[in-house]
C-alpha cells in the first residue's frame, strides 16, 4: 500500500513538473488562452452543477473562437507582441466573446426545445392513457372508473 | 253457464243445482257421465277450505253395497262462480229423497220391519265392509240418509267424504270420546263410533224426530254425557220398545269394550235377544273435584274439567287436594300409575313451575282418562285430527299457536304409552307427529307451522295466497300452477313462499330439506333468492316433466335481471341477455339455471373487472403525474436540456476547433 501510494504521488509530481515546464515555455499562448477563455471561466464560477454542463457548453464555444488567434500564434509569431497585438484587435474580442455567446445561446435555447418535445411526448402519451380509460369503460362500464352514480352497472343491486 | 267438465268423463251442470242433496260444506250439482256406464249422477263442489277424504275415496272406490251412496269418482274442476278451482265429488244420483230434509224436520216414525229391513240391515253391511275396508264413515246423521228409491223402502247412508270425520256430527251422534274433541279434531275413530251414530240414527228413525232437538250449553250436555251415561241424555224421555231397547243400549254404551260390535248387531238382526244391559257408569269418588268452580265426580270428568279450565288446571293439579282425591277418594290403581307414568308422583305434579302449567295440564288430562282427546290450551283433538284441525283454522294466529305449542310439547310417546289399543292408521301418524318438532322450529321457508300442516295432511291442497285458487294437492301440479299464475296480469313478488316450499318438501320425495336450507340463508349476491328459486323450481320441472313453462320463464327472466346486470363486461351482459331471453323462450328453467349456474363465467368476470378497475387507476395516477410535469414545464427539462446544449455546444465546437486547425494547417 505504501508502495502504492508513493508511486501515485511521484507520477502527480511528474506531470505538474510537465505542464509547469510547458507554460513557462508557452506563455504567449497561455496568455491568450487565459484572455480569450474567461467567458468560460465565468461560466466555470456561475456554474452549480456537478456535471458543469454551463462551463462545458460555453467552453466549446468559446475555444472554437480562440483557436484561430492561437494558430495565428503558432504559426506567426509564438511571442508576447504577437499576443498582445492579437489582444489588441476588437476583431479577435469579438470572435472569442461571440463564440462563447453562441454557446450561452445554445445553453438557454436547448433545454426549452428538449421541453417543448418533451411535452408533445407526454401529451400523446395521456391521449393513448386516455384512451384505453375510454376503452376499458367502453368494455366494463362506467363503473371500472369507481364512480359513485353507476346504478345500472354496479354488481350489489337487487337481488 | 256452461258445464264444467271433470276428467273428460263427467259434466258438471253450474245452472243446475241440488240444493235437496247438499251437504253442510259440499254444494249439490247435477251432473251426467259422457259414457253410458254411468247412471244418474251427483255431484258435490266442495268447499275448498275443509280438507275432503282422498284416503277414504280411495279406499271407497268399486263399493257396491246398496247400504251407502255410491262414490265414483273425484277431481278438481274450474268452477266459474267462485272464481276458483274446487274439489268436486261425483256420486250416483239417489232414486229417492232425503229421509230427513234437516234436523228439525219430522217424519212418520219407522217400524220395526221397515227399520231392520230399511235400514238397520244394509247400513251394518255397508260397515261391515267399511270395516273391512279399513275405513269409516264417521257421518251418520238423520239429515244424510237417502231413500234409494221413490218406493222409500231401502234407506242409503249419504255420503262421508266432503270434510273430515265427524266434522258435520252434531255433539250427541258422536260417542264420547269423540263429543269431548272439537268438531274439526274428532279423527278417524273406529266402526265403533260410527255404530254409535247408527244407534242414535236409528233412535231418530224411530221416532221420527231429532232424539236432543236442543243442546243449549253443549259443555254442559257433555258432562251429563259423562256422568249419567250417553243412553240417558240421549234416549232419555222416549219411549222406546223393549226389543229395541236391547239394540239401543247396546250401541249406545259409552264403554267401546260394551258396545256392541258389527257382529252384534247382526246377531240381533239374525233373532238373538237378551236381557238389555244396564248402563254401566263410571265409578264415582268418594267426594267431588272442584275445578274451575265446578265439582267432578268421576275421573272423566275431572279430565274433561281440566282440558276446559286449563289456564287455573295447573293450580289444582299441584294442589294437595287433587293428590288426595286421586288416591283416597278416586281409588283408582290404573289413573294413580298413569299419573306416575307421564307426570310423575305428587311432588313432582307439586313441583312443576306455573310456567308448565299447560304441559302440565295436557299430561294430567292423558293420565286421568287415556281414551279421550289430547287437550292442550283449551283446544282438544284426537291424534288424527290435529292436521284437519291445523287445515281448517290455518288462517287463526290462536290455530297455530295452540298446535305449535302442542307439537314442541312432545306429548305423543306418553300418550302412546297409555294406550291400550292403537290402530294402524293412528301409528302412521304418530310417526309423522314425532319428527314435527324438528321441522317445527327451523325458521326458514319449507319448515315451520307450514311444514306441519302440509306433513299432517298429506292430501290437502296448497294453500299459499298465489296458488290457493288453483287447488293444487300435487307437487306435479305446482309448475303448471305458476305457470298459469306468470300468465295473470299480478305476479306475486317471486314464485316461492313458506307455504310452496313446505308443500314441496313435504310431498315431493325429490326435493328434500338439503334442497329446502339454502332458502333460509341469506344471499347478498344480486337475484340471489330469485335464482335459489329457479334451483328448486327447476328440479320440480324436470323430475315431474312439467313440459315448457314460458311465462314463468320470463317471470324469472325479469326477476334475474340484477343477476345479468352484475356482470361487468358490458359484452358479456349483453351476450347473457341474449342467453337469458333465448332460454326463456324454451320455457324450461333448468336452460335459465345453466346460465346463472356458471360459476367460471362470473368469476372470469369478477377477476377481470378488478383488473381493469386496477388498469384504470393506474391509467388515471400516471396521467395525473404526467399532467403535474407539464404544468411545470420549465422544469420538464432542465437537466436533458443542460445535457443536450453541452452536447450540441461540443459537437459543434469540435468541428469548428478541426476545421479551424485544418484551415491553418493548410
Amino acid at each position: 500500500m505504501a508502495t502504492r501510494s508513493a508511486s501515485a504521488a511521484s507520477t502527480k509530481a511528474i506531470i505538474l513538473l510537465v505542464v509547469a515546464g510547458l507554460l513557462v515555455f508557452t506563455l504567449p499562448t497561455v496568455l491568450i488562452l487565459c484572455v480569450g477563455m474567461l467567458p468560460t471561466f465565468a461560466a466555470f464560477l456561475i456554474d452549480r452543477r456537478r456535471e458543469k454542463y454551463t462551463t462545458l457548453c460555453v467552453g466549446s464555444m468559446n475555444f472554437v473562437g480562440v483557436i484561430p488567434f492561437l494558430a495565428t500564434l503558432w504559426t506567426e509569431d509564438h511571442s508576447f507582441d504577437k499576443a498582445f497585438e492579437i489582444l489588441g484587435d476588437p476583431l479577435g474580442w469579438l470572435m472569442m466573446l461571440g463564440s462563447a455567446g453562441i454557446g450561452w445561446a445554445i445553453y438557454f435555447v436547448a433545454p426549452n426545445i428538449v421541453a417543448m418535445f418533451m411535452a408533445a411526448r407526454i401529451e400523446q402519451r395521456i391521449e393513448r392513457l386516455k384512451h384505453r380509460q375510454t376503452d376499458l369503460v367502453e368494455e366494463w362500464g362506467p363503473g371500472v372508473s369507481g364512480s359513485e352514480d353507476d346504478e345500472g352497472n354496479e354488481p350489489n343491486q337487487g337481488g | 253457464m256452461a258445464k264444467v267438465v271433470l276428467k273428460d268423463r263427467f259434466e258438471i251442470d253450474d245452472a243446475v243445482p241440488l240444493p235437496h242433496f247438499d251437504s253442510p260444506t259440499a254444494k249439490a250439482f247435477q251432473c251426467t257421465g259422457r259414457t253410458a256406464e254411468y247412471g244418474d249422477l251427483l255431484a258435490l263442489v266442495c268447499d275448498p277450505n275443509i280438507p275432503i277424504r282422498s284416503e277414504t275415496m280411495e279406499a271407497l272406490r268399486g263399493f257396491s253395497g246398496i247400504g251407502l251412496l255410491k262414490f265414483i269418482d273425484s277431481g278438481v274442476v274450474n268452477w266459474s262462480a267462485a272464481n276458483r278451482r274446487q274439489p268436486a265429488l261425483i256420486f250416483d244420483l239417489p232414486g229417492g229423497t232425503r229421509v230427513f230434509e234437516n234436523l228439525n224436520s219430522t217424519i212418520q216414525p219407522l217400524s220395526d220391519d221397515q227399520l231392520i229391513k230399511g235400514f238397520l240391515t244394509p247400513a251394518v253391511n255397508t260397515l261391515r265392509e267399511l270395516s273391512a275396508r279399513g275405513i269409516t264413515h264417521r257421518n251418520i246423521r238423520p239429515n244424510n240418509l237417502y231413500y234409494s228409491d221413490a218406493s222409500e223402502r231401502l234407506i242409503m247412508l249419504g255420503e262421508c267424504v266432503s270434510a273430515p270425520p265427524g266434522l258435520n256430527q252434531p255433539l250427541h251422534f258422536e260417542a264420547l270420546e269423540y263429543a269431548m274433541a272439537d268438531e274439526t279434531g274428532r279423527g278417524e275413530g273406529a266402526i265403533s263410533d260410527d255404530l254409535f251414530a247408527l244407534g242414535v240414527t236409528l233412535l231418530s228413525l224411530l221416532i221420527g224426530r231429532n232424539p236432543v232437538a236442543n243442546i243449549p250449553d253443549p259443555q254442559q250436555y257433555v258432562f251429563d254425557r259423562i256422568n249419567l251415561g250417553s243412553y240417558a241424555n240421549i234416549v232419555g224421555v222416549h219411549r222406546i220398545q223393549m226389543n229395541m231397547m236391547e239394540l239401543l243400549r247396546g250401541l249406545l254404551a259409552d264403554d267401546t269394550r260394551e258396545r256392541w260390535s258389527v257382529r252384534d248387531v247382526q246377531l240381533w238382526l239374525g233373532g238373538r235377544r237378551l236381557t238389555p244391559k244396564q248402563v254401566k257408569l263410571p265409578p264415582k269418588a268418594a267426594r267431588p273435584l272442584t275445578i274451575g268452580g265446578m265439582e267432578h265426580e268421576n275421573v272423566r270428568s275431572a279430565a274433561h274439567g281440566f282440558g276446559r279450565n286449563w289456564s287455573m288446571g295447573g293450580d289444582v293439579a299441584r294442589g294437595a287436594d287433587f293428590d288426595n282425591w286421586i288416591r283416597r277418594s278416586l281409588n283408582d290403581e290404573n289413573v294413580v300409575e298413569n299419573l306416575n307414568r307421564v307426570v310423575g308422583n305428587a311432588q313432582a305434579i307439586q313441583a312443576s313451575p306455573k310456567a308448565d302449567d299447560a304441559r302440565l295440564v295436557t299430561r294430567v288430562c292423558m293420565a286421568l282418562d287415556p281414551p279421550a282427546p289430547l287437550r292442550h290450551q283449551g283446544f282438544s283433538t284426537h291424534i288424527d285430527g290435529i292436521g284437519p284441525t291445523l287445515a281448517i283454522g290455518f288462517t287463526k294466529d290462536q290455530v297455530r299457536e295452540n298446535i305449535a305449542a302442542f307439537i314442541n310439547g312432545r306429548f305423543l310417546q306418553q300418550w302412546m304409552a297409555l294406550q291400550s289399543r292403537t290402530k294402524s292408521e293412528i301409528l302412521q301418524v304418530y310417526s309423522v307427529l314425532e319428527k314435527l318438532p324438528g321441522l317445527l322450529n327451523q325458521p326458514g321457508p319449507g319448515f315451520g307451522i307450514e311444514r306441519c300442516l302440509y306433513e299432517l295432511n298429506p292430501y290437502g291442497h296448497c294453500m299459499s295466497g298465489m296458488i290457493d285458487h288453483l287447488y293444487i294437492t300435487r307437487p306435479e301440479e305446482l309448475v303448471p300452477a305458476l305457470e298459469a299464475v306468470a300468465q295473470g296480469n299480478e305476479l306475486p313478488p317471486i314464485p316461492m313462499d313458506r307455504h310452496v316450499a313446505a308443500f314441496l318438501a313435504a310431498r315431493s320425495e325429490e326435493i328434500d330439506d338439503r334442497i329446502l336450507r339454502p332458502l333460509s340463508a341469506l344471499d347478498e349476491r344480486p337475484a340471489g333468492d330469485a335464482i335459489k328459486v329457479l334451483r328448486i323450481l327447476s328440479r320440480v320441472q324436470s323430475v315431474y316433466r312439467n313440459g315448457a313453462a314460458p311465462g314463468l320463464c320470463a317471470w324469472f327472466q325479469a326477476l334475474t335481471t340484477p343477476a345479468v346486470n352484475s356482470y361487468h363486461n358490458l359484452k358479456m351482459r349483453q351476450q347473457i341477455e341474449t342467453a337469458v331471453g333465448r332460454a326463456a323462450e324454451t320455457g324450461f328453467l333448468a336452460e335459465l339455471l345453466k346460465i346463472f349456474d356458471d360459476a367460471k363465467a362470473i368469476q372470469r368476470d369478477e377477476q377481470g373487472y378488478a383488473r381493469a378497475q386496477q388498469e384504470h387507476a393506474q391509467c388515471s395516477a400516471q396521467m395525473q403525474q404526467m399532467a403535474l410535469s407539464l404544468e411545470n414545464r420549465e422544469n420538464l427539462a432542465s437537466e436533458l436540456g443542460e445535457q443536450v446544449a453541452a452536447v450540441i455546444s461540443g459537437v459543434l465546437g469540435s468541428i469548428g476547433a478541426t476545421t479551424a486547425i485544418i484551415f491553418y494547417m493548410i
